[in-house]
């Protein structure tokens, strides 16, 4: 492995200007010396900068040809960073503390893990790889971008926080997890794939989906009109996942759109659905 | 002055390129930019010294369109359907679209005020009000989409034939089709009428199309051409079969028509294999198209998103985006009838390409449909690679013709240019524009057709375009960036015609539009530079 420790400069200049980091992925640090990755180019507003003029670099000489062998360590205030390991297809990246908009969209492989919160778009449009959330996420977590009605497309997202609205929207592969709580709409949209939330949910969980599976293992406090409840099993079988055991209320839905989606929903928290 | 030398040997010098059909200005084209954010992220374009930044692909800015089109050495560009009520909009867009030449025609298809006289009025007060509303609107000649539908449209429905009546009006589109066609020969306007037919993209009704050349057969062409009609995007109108499952192309028949008579010409409407919007004055299509993605594995099962909208007394328009897939049956025989139609029809000056930009594909695809004219061999390795449809439903696979450079300048500039009666374009002779563009092939050009690959990238990239006598683009890149001029036409009538009328459009505008008469009309101002064509009453 060859590792970049990036450690952003104290004091924090500016520290409320979004910056548009994108370069800070390992398919674009692969090939180039340290010299080279320290004057990689990065907006914050409307000025450009050089990488090392925000963050002190220190790691390997050389980042060698293939990305998959690097690792990029983060360290600083970044929640303004946006755009962090966009595109990128192998390596890791960890991020010591919270980090901004649209972390790993569009990523097709590697991993991505954060000792903190996410801002919103985290994993918008990916399609492979891996990213563990330590932390909360924001809005949209594995959605799609603006306008596109296809969403994620693979890979696996971790949440061990929660997440706000729109998780898993437009989804079409894949799998997110999430072990704390999530508010509305969650796998809005959805075609196939699978969301599963360990906490509770607040509505509008599944609204429009056309496909797929969203299970909730903690209370949804109001379910959709537009689903029907089916029946009742033990267990269920989620492939990458393991088995979920029962209870399950199966709900399918959304009527408004086709009825393919299903929600599965334990029962013991979830009686108040099916009175 | 000034003289610069450009070493052009061994390299190819054309005339700047001629777009006779691609929507690149107006409300329905910034409807389609709101639309679709997630086109323009995979096509950004940053700024450099002279050129601005920009978002591209299906739906283009300005400026970007612009550039695209000088790096494909293409100088000219019209914008198909203008609303007069929304002339200004799009008149605003054009003035921000630089390097290009460009204008607009007027939507007339639909207008109430010809809807509702055309039984009564007599053919001076109709060549009055089409020579008003050209005037008003900034406009270069006569666009009717759909004739008659756009206006069915507002109330859910559509016409399916040419005898059907629209709405309350005692109007049908064969009426409308022939007035103005006659209006627009009486005017001498520089183009004919231009067409977008009815029962546009529905199988099997290529007869209408049949029908719509035979209606205007006997009409006087204007002086100096010998067409009456040109009809825009033919390959959207050419299709046979009952229904979705035997669609299949009947270009051989409509092409076998224009081969025979000279009255009509045409641009071909080509799709290309990739991700677009669609979008027309034709708002009943773009519903009926929303429906079919529903059955589409692209789009989300509940269908694509979508945008609709009615023009008041005069058009409607909507906006879909659509994916054209190689193995999908009904797009590989759309893909091979745009063909046939250009390797079918034998004189070149009746048909030209476009790509109904964005409908069938975006103008930066204009290269690779070269190369698929020039070479079989890149036509055949693309059937290969498509539908079975393709070589079973259409006569593509039979056609051996393969195009010189001549003949791919004939139907991507001096054809257009002749169509559209520009005198100054689409040639290097005198009294030429010095829109001039120069490719670079880097293969022996009497080879191009085994090497179809070079075809497309140096259509694509034009070694130097030149703009009015100013160099423009060098080697893919922008080095200038001056504004080009906006073509309007103006028809000279006799005056009284205008007092006739002026009562009953002061009246409708009084009792009907939401705008009034005054704040209408698009003023100088919206040409910073402009070409004025008038013309005179034959």
């Amino acid at each position: 492995m060859k590792q970049f420790i990036l450690t952003q400069k104290q004091p924090v200049i500016n520290p409320n200007i979004p910056v548009e980091a994108d370069v800070i992925s390992p398919d674009i640090f692969a090939k180039k010396s340290i010299e080279e990755i320290k004057k990689l180019i990065i907006w914050r507003g409307n000025r450009q900068l050089a990488l090392e003029e925000i963050f002190s670099l220190s790691g390997a000489e050389h980042a060698g040809d293939s990305p998959g062998e690097i690792e990029i360590l983060l360290t600083g205030e970044l929640s303004k960073y946006k755009h962090i390991g966009e595109k990128m297809s192998e390596g890791k990246i960890t991020i010591r503390g919270s980090i901004g908009m649209h972390l790993g969209s569009l990523m097709s492989g590697g991993k991505i893990v954060v000792e903190g919160d996410a801002h919103d778009f985290a994993g918008a449009n990916m399609t492979g790889g891996e990213i563990h959330i330590q932390g909360n996420a924001g809005h949209y977590l594995g959605g799609s971008m603006r306008g596109n009605w296809r969403g994620m497309s693979g890979g696996k997202i971790k949440v061990d926080g929660n997440v706000l609205n729109e998780c898993g929207i437009w989804m079409r592969k894949g799998i997110i997890e999430i072990d704390g709580s999530a508010t509305m709409f969650l796998g809005m949209h959805m075609h196939r794939g699978t969301i599963i939330v360990h906490g509770d949910v607040i509505e509008r969980a599944g609204a429009e989906m056309t496909g797929g599976e969203v299970i909730i293992l903690g209370k949804l406090h109001k379910n959709l009109p537009s689903f029907e409840f089916k029946e009742i099993i033990d267990k269920l079988p989620v492939e990458g996942f393991g088995t979920i055991k029962g209870p399950l209320l199966v709900f399918v839905g959304d009527f408004a759109e086709r009825k393919q989606g299903k929600m599965f929903l334990l029962k013991k928290k979830n009686e108040h659905l099916i009175d | 002055m000034k003289i610069k030398v450009i070493d052009a040997s061994g390299k190819v010098v054309l005339p700047g390129g001629v777009d006779i059909h691609a929507h690149i200005a107006g409300p329905k084209v910034n409807s389609g930019r709101l639309l679709r954010p997630e086109d323009h992220i995979i096509d950004p374009l940053t700024k450099t010294d002279v050129a601005r930044s920009g978002t591209g692909r299906s739906v283009p800015s300005t400026y970007y369109t612009g550039y695209a089109y000088a790096r494909l050495g293409y100088t000219f560009a019209m914008e198909p359907a203008m609303p007069p009520l929304e002339a200004r909009h799009t008149h605003e867009e054009l003035m921000d679209i630089p390097i290009i030449d460009k204008g607009a025609y007027t939507l007339l298809g639909s207008n109430w005020f010809v809807l509702e006289r055309i039984s009564e009025m007599n053919k001076d007060e109709m060549a009055a009000f089409v020579a008003w509303l050209l005037k008003a609107s900034g406009g270069y000649s006569i666009k009717l989409v759909n004739p008659g539908g756009e206006e069915t449209w507002a109330w859910g429905k559509n016409v399916h034939t040419l005898d059907d009546l629209v709405g309350s009006f005692k109007a049908t589109p064969r009426k409308i089709i022939k007035t103005l066609a006659e209006v627009n020969e009486r005017l001498s306007l520089p183009q004919t009428i231009h067409l977008h037919t009815n029962n546009l993209g529905i199988p099997g009704h290529h007869d209408v199309t049949m029908e719509t050349m035979n209606a205007v057969k006997g009409i006087k062409p204007g002086k100096g051409r010998k067409t009456n009609m040109h009809l825009t995007h033919i390959q959207f109108s050419s299709y046979g079969g009952k229904g979705w499952n035997d669609f299949c192309s009947e270009a051989p028949e409509i092409a076998h028509y224009i081969n025979k008579n000279d009255h009509v010409s045409c641009d071909v409407g080509q799709i290309i294999f990739t991700n677009t919007t669609t979008m027309t004055a034709d708002g009943a299509w773009e519903w009926t198209l929303r429906g079919i993605t529903e059955h589409l594995a692209w789009s989300p099962r509940s269908g694509s998103k979508w945008m609709n909208t009615q023009v008041e007394l005069e058009s409607s328009s909507g906006v879909v985006p659509y994916i054209f897939r190689r193995k999908n049956p009904v797009n590989a025989v759309q893909w091979a009838i745009g063909l046939e139609f250009l390797l079918m029809i034998k004189d070149l000056n009746k048909v030209n390409i476009s790509t109904d930009h964005p409908n069938g594909g975006p103008f930066t695809f204009y290269p690779t449909i070269f190369s698929w004219l020039m070479s079989k061999e890149a036509r055949e390795r693309m059937i290969s690679r498509t539908d079975k449809a393709a070589k079973e439903k259409t006569s593509l696979a039979e056609l051996t013709r393969e195009f010189s450079l001549a003949e791919i300048a004939q139907v991507s500039r001096v054809s257009a240019a002749k169509i559209l009666g520009l005198k100054n374009k689409g040639h290097l002779g005198i009294g030429a524009d010095a829109d001039i563009a120069i490719y670079d092939f880097k293969s022996p050009l009497e080879e191009l057709n085994k090497n179809y690959k070079a075809v497309e990238k140096g259509f694509g990239k034009a070694a130097y375009t030149i703009k009015d006598g100013e160099l423009v683009l060098k080697d893919g890149e922008i080095v200038s960036s001056p504004f080009g001029r906006t073509f309007r036409v103006e028809a000279n009538i006799p005056e009284d015609w205008t007092l006739q009328i002026r009562d009953a459009i002061e009246d409708r505008f009084r009792k009907h539009y939401t705008v009034s008469l005054a704040n209408y009309a698009v003023q100088k101002e919206y040409f910073p530079n402009e070409e004025l064509i008038t013309t005179e009453l034959r």
